[in-house]
């Protein structure tokens, strides 16, 4: 048996099995899954899906609807969170601020400060569907 | 639900395997390359799927009822055509099959080693895979943003279902084809609702299947432990599983591109009835179409391919018997991909639409582009996967290569193809609009994870199997190697 077959056989055999368990990257990842997990946090997604859930009903089966929020829409994580209501209000499209007739509200302020944020924005609340999700609507001119 | 999930999948899958079938020519037994015929069943029949469910959003809606009695009736019919196929094979043995020079060489110790060490890493995968999609079970941006948001505008679409979709459309990529959404979106409809699950399986049945074709068609052609290695290499390539589990629709492209591929090499390693396993060639090649626009450039190149390949060798008359059973297969695709840009996605992605003759000849004439994008090229084809192209050289060194006049055709074939898109791809950069250093920051590791399955497969038809090169070499296996050749040649 010719050695440099058995050397290229081991080669290739070592660098596929050490690349495919670097993968899991084992002693952090496997550590910290296991001895570090205190909460299990569902994904950005997940969590726009079950909080505007309740809303979905409630709203058009097709158009555009408008997007209020009382947070600053920049920076990447939000913009996460941007394509995460867009997903989970398809298929509608959703238009930032409160243009479209119906708008939906994604406002974590005190409760006490909502009326002020609406008259600002020329709105009428709806429904509060709770944890700060708000359907709402433009004022008549 | 359950139900239902499940005859949304049987009802396709009995389609599906019962096509993969005619990708194994001649009489072999129904279970013979069982493995190779569940992995290119699994992928054809999120491809079928995908057509049958857009076609009935075209002309019936979206009543779950009629759609399900639709494809029973096509199914039945389905069957029905291909029965005689199907009776043929059932009744055959596996006695028929011709016996690889190399699998009468096994028997060795390094079979069970390898075999030891693919499950190791199998399972490793599958278990990162897993953790991956737990991690994002909406998948990464392109998936929530692309691929998951239309089968959500497909599946929601309630009264007009296509109204909201094509309004979608307008707004960001409108070409991009419809394989992996409406595959999604059918699921969704069949079970009236939409577990998070569906995308995730969609995906693992397209990574895994990717890597099973890889593993039994090289196993097929050459030899076990051949094919158990190609494994290894793909399931060592770190990109592959992670951008498996992202739900892109770049590995159902890799998988389209590795089956025409496939097929075309089970053509040439045939004895007869080649004209099954070319149709399943076109029709996996329109399915890439389908999937991706880089798909239509791999129509383009592996038929072009061909031509040069079989024309130089065999003759235009062989040519045109060949490209009359894979236009069976491909038309069809065709014909629905070209429906859909035409008068559903009017619209052309930015890379065709913001070229003018001027500025498209500035950026061909522009050397510093192809610097760039040559280096960026070259650094990847030393890096890609963590084996990577400098260990398969090494092997190669090592053991050597050794292909018979069956698979000569094959290896050209896949060559040429592989290169063809690389040149392709290569002058995209070229020409974008987005500017070459973008380009290759978004794009570049997935333009390459489309090839890396086929370039991998056709690695292992072309170097010696471990069973060949470690055998003594003797008159008696040089004579035994060139009489079964023969046999499968003729």
């Amino acid at each position: 048996m010719p050695a440099r077959v058995v050397l290229g056989i081991v080669l290739l055999v070592l660098v596929s099995l050490f690349s495919v368990i670097k993968l899991t990257n084992p002693t952090e990842k496997f550590a910290a899954r296991f001895f570090g997990i205190i909460e299990v946090v569902p994904d950005v997604v997940t969590l726009s899906d079950l909080r505007f859930f309740a809303l979905r009903p409630l709203l058009p089966q097709h158009g555009t609807v408008g997007y209020l929020t009382d947070r600053n829409m920049q920076g990447l994580e939000m913009l996460d969170e941007w394509l995460a209501v867009k997903y989970a209000l398809a298929p509608l499209f959703v238009e930032k601020g409160p243009t479209a007739g119906i708008v939906v509200g994604d406002i974590r302020l005190p409760t006490t400060e909502v009326p002020k944020v609406l008259h600002d924005s020329n709105l009428v609340l709806l429904k509060d569907l709770g944890n700060g999700v708000l359907l709402l609507r433009r004022r008549a001119p | 639900m359950i139900i239902l999930a499940l005859l949304a999948i049987c009802l396709m899958f009995a389609i599906a395997f019962s096509l993969a079938s005619l990708s194994s020519p001649g009489s072999r037994s129904l279970r013979s390359l069982l493995v190779l015929k569940i992995c290119l069943a699994a992928g054809l029949t999120i491809g079928i799927s995908s057509c049958t469910y857009f076609a009935w959003m075209l002309v019936g809606g979206p009543s779950r009822t009629g759609l399900i009695i639709v494809e029973l009736v096509m199914c039945m019919a389905m069957l029905g055509l291909l029965s005689p196929v199907l009776k043929k094979q059932w009744s055959a043995s596996d006695s028929d099959v011709p016996t690889t020079p190399a699998n009468t060489l096994n028997g060795h110790w390094l079979l069970p080693l390898l075999s030891v060490c693919m499950f190791v890493a199998l399972s490793t995968a599958l278990t990162r895979f897993i953790f991956v999609s737990l991690a994002a079970p909406h998948g990464e941006v392109d998936a929530i943003t692309m691929w998951n948001l239309r089968a959500r505008f497909l599946a929601r679409a309630g009264e007009q279902p296509l109204d909201s979709f094509i309004s979608l459309l307008a707004t960001h990529n409108p070409d991009y084809p419809l394989l992996v959404p409406a595959g999604i979106a059918r699921w969704w409809t069949y079970v009236g609702s939409e577990p998070v699950v569906t995308p995730i399986l969609v995906a693992m049945l397209f990574t895994f299947s990717t890597i099973g074709l890889a593993v039994s068609s090289v196993s097929f052609l050459r030899s076990r432990g051949q094919g158990l290695l190609a494994g290894l290499v793909l399931l060592g390539t770190p990109f592959l599983i992670r951008h498996g589990a992202s739900q892109y629709a770049d590995i159902p492209l890799s998988f389209f591109m590795l089956a025409s591929l496939v097929s075309f090499s089970l053509a040439d390693a045939a004895d007869r009835d080649r004209g099954q396993a070319l149709f399943i060639a076109g029709l996996t090649a329109g399915f890439s179409a389908w999937t991706k626009n880089e798909g239509l450039l791999f129509v383009l190149v592996v038929i072009g391919a061909r031509m040069l390949v079989v024309v130089s060798t065999r003759g235009w008359t062989a040519f045109g018997t060949e490209m009359r059973s894979i236009t069976m297969g491909l038309v069809p695709l065709l014909l629905i991909v070209l429906f859909f840009k035409l008068r559903i996605a009017p619209g052309t992605s930015p890379i065709v639409s913001e070229q003018g003759a001027v500025t498209t000849v500035e950026r061909l004439t522009d050397l510093s582009r192809y610097f760039e994008a040559g280096q960026a090229f070259l650094g990847k084809a030393m890096r890609f996967g963590h084996p990577g192209f400098v260990v398969l050289l090494v092997y190669f060194l090592l053991v050597g290569r050794r292909v018979d006049d069956a698979d000569r055709v094959a290896i050209r074939h896949a060559a040429i193809t592989i290169g063809l898109m690389l040149v392709g791809y290569f002058m995209v950069f070229i020409v974008t609009p987005h500017g070459v250093s973008y380009q290759i920051a978004t794009s570049l590791d997935r333009l390459w994870i489309h090839l890396w399955p086929s370039m991998v497969f056709m690695f292992f038809l072309l170097v010696k199997t471990p069973e060949e090169a470690m055998a003594p070499q003797s008159p008696a296996s040089d004579e035994m190697h060139r009489s079964i050749a023969d046999r499968r040649a003729s």
